[in-house]
């Protein structure tokens, strides 16, 4: 080695402890100015105001188009870029008019006619119209993919339409479906979404990799993702709708709750998702920031295995469990963002039944129950979580941990079995469970959603069960079937009513709590109206 | 020497064949069904069917390996289950900022650990010796998850100094070339990204750099101690040589070899010690993204990245060991 | 996180290479260790850790898994002197049984990592040849993993939980021991004394574990020393990343990952947990590194 290397060392270092030392007198770490710091940017922006909507989430999108995902954190964004035929209104589940202006039912329920917006434009330029809606659909039907068409339109392998058996362009700008049978949700489930329309020109030119060059109608314009990092959109100003009022939209990802929060409170991030209830206190008292809740569609539960053989199987044995369940205490995981639940729907919605008298906490009726259901001693039982937070369930791990706690009280030992949210899905689907955490977010406002969805038997079958209590009950079913066919609302009420009574007596679930999930601003955002289904377009929101 | 490259080469063949076994069958046996995961809960037994017999999950194991390595040598790594993307690039954008924060993690380790170990050797049993030695002994016994942690609250929470995650901020716009943010910052001269990526990959590098730079300390230390005793120091010191001169020219270059082995081990600790890391600072590297696909079952994913990254480690091991010959005269190449 | 362990390699065989020219009796080099200060620190620290463990039940003032919703997140105080967590449990209580898991993780994953990596070191340094081949390359394989990573997926695969949690890193640690005893097999059995027993006519294994491994007793027991104190550190980063223990267990890595939520509001949650991993790894190190030192005629004063 030369003297000239040791040199070279020596000054590398010395330079380094000058960066060093330089560095740690910065004040604040982050600077929010935009464009004129920087030399070029990497995200090839086409719009030059400045206001600039920082989302903080927890996970990165999967794919951008909204045929092959179910997450939450895709549709997040295909909602930015992608029109539906009709929409939500922005606080609640009602629909109003979209990429369809109007619409007219046939007299048994299975026609429906949609007249679609008139010069609507792609952000590719190329024209909306009524081939481009039969295009989607069409595609929609030739693969499995799309779980969702799927699960809304009961499509299978053998019959990968579902209940749609036909979608036509009468002319240009009409649409018509023909349904198999009447199906009640069908306009509100058309808003989801997932129901998003595309640009058939650019999914023909980019084939398998569209899902990163999503062209839609919608109020923002997709314009560049670094996976696990950012997604950035800027607005649509020939949008038909309102057009935003931000001109950019950034989604960040900081997996870590935490994390995300001091990212919020540096001012780098504008708007966070999947706030600690932890840190809800400091958000109060933060003068640059606010709690924004979003409106209850949800239910938390934990699940009975009712087709286990032992305890589970006993009527008595899940009421006391009921009974020995203290919510009150379970509320203080809450920390203030859940109601105690009753029913399996939540009461934002319509059909819920109020005079359902929840079981109340009761160790010694408890213990009673026990010793007639032949288990005074005791037993053992498993009970499944997730490890990661969930809207309804912000503390999943610590729930189940206090219901270890509490029903230690009534003599049953609790094993907690804890899977990352995948494996737990697929673990309880296939019923290896005792009892289960689980919940549900409602999406498209219907009843139906809830009910049929989770406590039916159709749904009841082992390995791809959404219920997971494996409840069934033919007095059940032939209500819930009864309420899809039925058109009249005041009809369905009454029948979604009647179901939750039987489900109350029944006990398959211990129904835990319904939430108004937080997310904290920077109070620099006006405007922000979260929505029920766990989305919202971003194109109402006003900077200041 | 050439020839010593070459047999070191040639053993590395079984070795890659059995980390890709490895690696390949340790996730086969995970349960869980990779196409409920990448469905989720509203898929329907007919359409995970389908999508099992689109990737080939049906197979049997010895085919689907088969076909696995068959691929690989195309430069085919797969593609994820989960985003669909191709390995490769899901890679090749997270490697750069492991790659990154490890370089900077053993550059903070090896500029502060040998320094204090050749002024703890040369001051012995002075304050700064026993206080940089205790330091050292608290390093090597330092929980990093812990550490980085209590760095977060100390220097985010509490005085605001640093950015608790990520590696740039988000005003802040950079021409990426290499994805090594330093690196692309001083490439194009952009010094407020340089900045800012700095104050950005300072604390999970010192949080990862910790074990090594007190290992590393300790090392310099004792190999410094022994050779500082030696006769030719001591003529040296006798001829009247400067002391500092002594110390570089002399001492340093014969404590060399033993460091130069340490540095060369503790790169594969960093590799590891990323997964720790980069979850804490939400750092978007390789070590999170591996972890995160182990508990999401995305096979294609945790294969391809576990054997790029023993590829990695065991070549590193080899460049280290083969410097080490290099550098070491009493060694021949055989 | 196999880190400060790797520096020993480096160490061992030249401390394994004399061993019957001064036959050091483990009484002496215990005797030498005590009268190094640090080493002695190192071993109060370990004395009062197990006392903690076995007198657990006498020392916690409460129950560890047991707490009361309405009291999470309460700071130190008179009543909890180290605070609450996030369930309202007592954190000191729960420091104090977790000594016994931190204890039982070191012993259990080093013992099983000592016994097999000591029987392929000897075996493979012993008989040379194919043997040797074989199990250099099985050990090669597994070292081309970054430890915690293979700890990982080992867990992955098998199950979260305690035991799983033992055998993972007690897997990830065996090429430490196999390597450092195969290098002092390979050099005790090349001394005159060995020779002579297997000239003798002595049968293979019974020269082996008889003869040549009390030769290499030095190395081994400083190894062990300083695996255990990885082993906790290894354990308690795969718990922190939810693999490990499961609740209601109170293992500190598990105590610091479910603490991290309230890192702003209740700091405490994080910082006994921590300090307790560090202060336990520590006492392992200075410990081993005290025996080293014991050990080593060079560094004999």
């Amino acid at each position: 080695m030369k003297r000239k290397q040791y040199v070279m060392i020596l000054a590398l270092i010395m330079s380094l402890l000058l960066i060093a030392t330089g560095c740690s007198s910065g004040k604040d770490a982050a600077t929010q100015d935009n464009g004129n710091g920087g030399t070029t940017a990497a995200d090839n922006s086409k719009s030059n105001g400045n206001k600039t909507l920082v989302f903080g989430r927890g996970a990165d999108s999967v794919q951008l188009d909204p045929s092959k995902v179910t997450d939450g954190e895709s549709m997040y964004v295909t909602n930015q870029i992608y029109d539906t035929l009709v929409r939500y209104k922005q606080e609640n589940t009602e629909v109003k008019p979209a990429l369809a202006t109007d619409w007219q039912t046939s007299d048994d329920g299975k026609v429906w006619t949609f007249h679609l917006r008139k010069a609507v434009k792609f952000h590719d330029g190329t024209d909306f119209n009524a081939d481009a809606v039969v295009y989607n659909f069409k595609r929609w039907t030739k693969s499995a993919d799309f779980v969702y068409y799927g699960y809304m339109f009961g499509a299978s392998k053998d019959n990968m339409k579902g209940i749609i058996s036909d979608v036509e362009a009468a002319d240009d700008y009409t649409v018509k479906f023909t349904l198999s049978e009447p199906n009640a949700p069908f306009l509100q489930t058309l808003a989801m979404p997932p129901f998003g329309i595309a640009s058939p020109t650019a999914i023909k030119k980019y084939g398998d990799n569209y899902f990163k060059h999503p062209v839609g109608t919608g109020p923002f314009i997709f314009d560049s993702w670094v996976k696990d990092d950012k997604i950035t959109l800027h607005k649509n100003k020939e949008y038909f709708g309102q057009v935003a009022d931000v001109d950019k939209v950034i989604f960040r990802v900081i997996p870590d709750n935490s994390a995300r929060f001091m990212e919020l409170q540096a001012g780098t991030i504008d708007v966070m998702d999947g706030l600690n209830p932890e840190d809800m206190q400091k958000v109060t008292d933060d003068s640059n920031l606010k709690i924004v809740s979003r409106p209850s569609m949800n239910v938390a539960y934990m699940a009975m295995n009712t087709s286990k053989k032992g305890p589970m199987s006993n009527k008595k044995v899940r009421q006391a469990i009921n009974m020995a369940i203290d919510k009150k205490k379970l509320m203080s995981l809450y920390q203030g963002i859940g109601k105690e639940a009753k029913n399996p729907m939540p009461p934002s919605l319509w059909g819920y039944n109020d005079d359902v008298k929840d079981y109340s906490y009761n160790v010694e009726e408890a213990k009673k129950l026990l010793a007639e259901a032949g288990y005074g001693d005791g037993f053992t039982m498993n009970l499944y979580t997730m490890t990661n937070p969930r809207p309804y369930m912000p503390q999943p791990k610590l729930t189940a941990e206090a219901i270890q706690q509490m029903l230690k009280d009534v003599n049953i030992k609790v094993n907690i079995v804890e899977n990352d949210w995948d494996t737990h899905l697929a673990k309880t689907e296939d019923g290896e469970h005792d009892a289960a955490l689980m919940g549900w977010t409602g999406d498209n406002g219907d009843p139906d959603n809830f009910l049929y969805v989770l406590l039916d038997k159709d749904n009841a079958k082992k390995g791809s069960a959404g219920n997971i209590a494996f409840y069934k009950n033919d007095q059940v079913h032939d209500l819930l079937k009864k309420g899809q066919i039925t058109m009249d609302q005041n009809d369905r009420t009454e029948i979604y009513k009647q179901v939750q009574e039987i489900v109350h007596n029944d006990a398959p679930w211990v129904p835990i709590a319904y939430t108004t999930p937080p997310m904290a601003v920077n109070k620099k955002v006006m405007d922000y109206v979260p929505h029920p289904t766990g989305s919202e377009p971003f194109n109402y929101i006003k900077l200041k | 020497m050439i020839n010593y490259i070459i047999r070191r080469l040639l053993l590395l063949i079984p070795v890659f064949i059995g980390v890709s076994l490895l690696a390949f069958s340790l996730l086969r046996l995970i349960p869980g069904d990779p196409a409920k995961s990448m469905l989720g809960n509203k898929a329907t037994a007919a359409q995970l069917q389908s999508l099992r017999l689109e990737l080939g999950l049906d197979d049997p194991l010895p085919v689907q390996y088969k076909d696995y390595m068959e691929d690989v040598f195309q430069g085919d790594l797969g593609y994820s289950i989960k985003s669909h993307d191709s390995v490769l690039e899901e890679i090749s954008t997270r490697l750069p900022a492991t790659l990154e924060l490890s370089v900077v993690a053993l550059i903070f380790a090896i500029v502060i650990g040998v320094l204090a170990g050749i002024i703890s050797a040369v001051k012995r049993n002075s304050w700064f010796d026993h206080v940089s030695m205790t330091g050292a002994l608290f390093g090597v016994s330092m929980p990093i998850f812990w550490l980085g942690l209590m760095m977060i609250w100390l220097f985010s929470v509490t005085l605001h100094w640093l950015p608790p995650s990520g590696r740039l901020s988000v005003g802040v716009h950079l021409q990426l070339i290499t994805n090594i943010y330093l690196l692309d910052s001083l490439l194009t001269g952009n010094w407020q990204a340089f900045k800012d990526s700095f104050e950005h990959i300072l604390m999970p590098a010192l949080a990862l750099g910790t074990i090594p730079m007190a290992v590393i300390a300790r090392m310099t230390r004792s190999s410094m101690l022994e050779v500082l005793n030696q006769d030719f120091i001591r003529t040296a010191h006798a001829k009247g040589l400067a002391k500092y001169l002594i110390i570089f020219q002399h001492a340093l270059k014969n404590a060399f070899l033993p460091i130069l082995t340490v540095i060369g081990s503790q790169f594969g600790f960093l590799l590891g010690g990323a997964v720790l890391t980069e979850t804490i600072f939400s750092w978007p590297g390789v070590g999170r993204y591996v972890y995160q696909s182990i508990l999401s079952r995305d096979y294609p994913v945790v294969q391809s990245t576990i054997l790029i990254i023993a590829v990695l480690f065991v070549l590193i091991n080899l460049i280290t060991d083969i410097l080490y010959k290099y550098f070491d005269p009493r060694i021949r190449y055989d | 996180m196999s880190a400060e362990v790797k520096l020993d390699n480096h160490n061992a065989a030249p401390l394994a290479a004399h061993p019957t020219e001064k036959k050091r009796p483990i009484f002496e080099a215990l005797k030498s260790m005590i009268s190094s200060k640090t080493s002695l620190i190192g071993l109060i620290l370990i004395v009062l850790l197990i006392l903690v463990a076995l007198f657990a039940s006498f020392l916690a003032p409460h129950d560890p898994t047991q707490g009361d919703l309405f009291s999470r997140y309460k700071s130190p105080s008179g009543a909890h002197w180290l605070g609450t967590d996030e369930l309202g449990r007592d954190i000191l209580s729960r420091l104090i049984y977790g000594s016994r898991i931190s204890i039982q993780v070191g012993l259990i994953a080093v013992g099983i990592a000592l016994v097999i990596g000591t029987f392929l070191g000897a075996i493979s340094g012993f008989f040379g040849k194919w043997l040797d081949m074989l199990v250099m390359r099985v050990i090669d394989i597994l070292m081309a993993f970054p430890s915690i990573l293979l700890a990982i997926a080992i867990v992955a695969v098998m199950g979260k939980g305690l035991t799983n949690t033992m055998i993972a890193v007690g897997i990830v640690g065996i090429p430490q021991f196999a390597r450092i005893v195969r290098s002092s097999v390979l050099s005790v059995k090349e001394s005159e004394y060995i020779e002579a027993a297997r000239a003798g006519g002595a049968r293979q294994f019974r020269v082996l574990f008889r003869h040549v491994l009390p030769n290499c007793m030095a190395p081994i027991i400083v190894q062990t020393t300083l695996s255990i104190g990885t082993a906790i550190l290894d354990a308690a980063g795969l718990s922190f990343l939810g693999l490990g223990v499961q609740p209601p267990k109170p293992e500190w890595g598990a105590m610091l990952d479910a603490g991290r939520a309230a890192l702003q509001t209740a700091p405490w949650v994080v910082i006994f947990p921590g300090l307790a991993i560090l202060i336990t790894v520590l006492g392992f190190n200075l410990l081993g590194d005290g025996l080293r030192d014991a050990f080593d005629p060079r560094t004999k004063k």
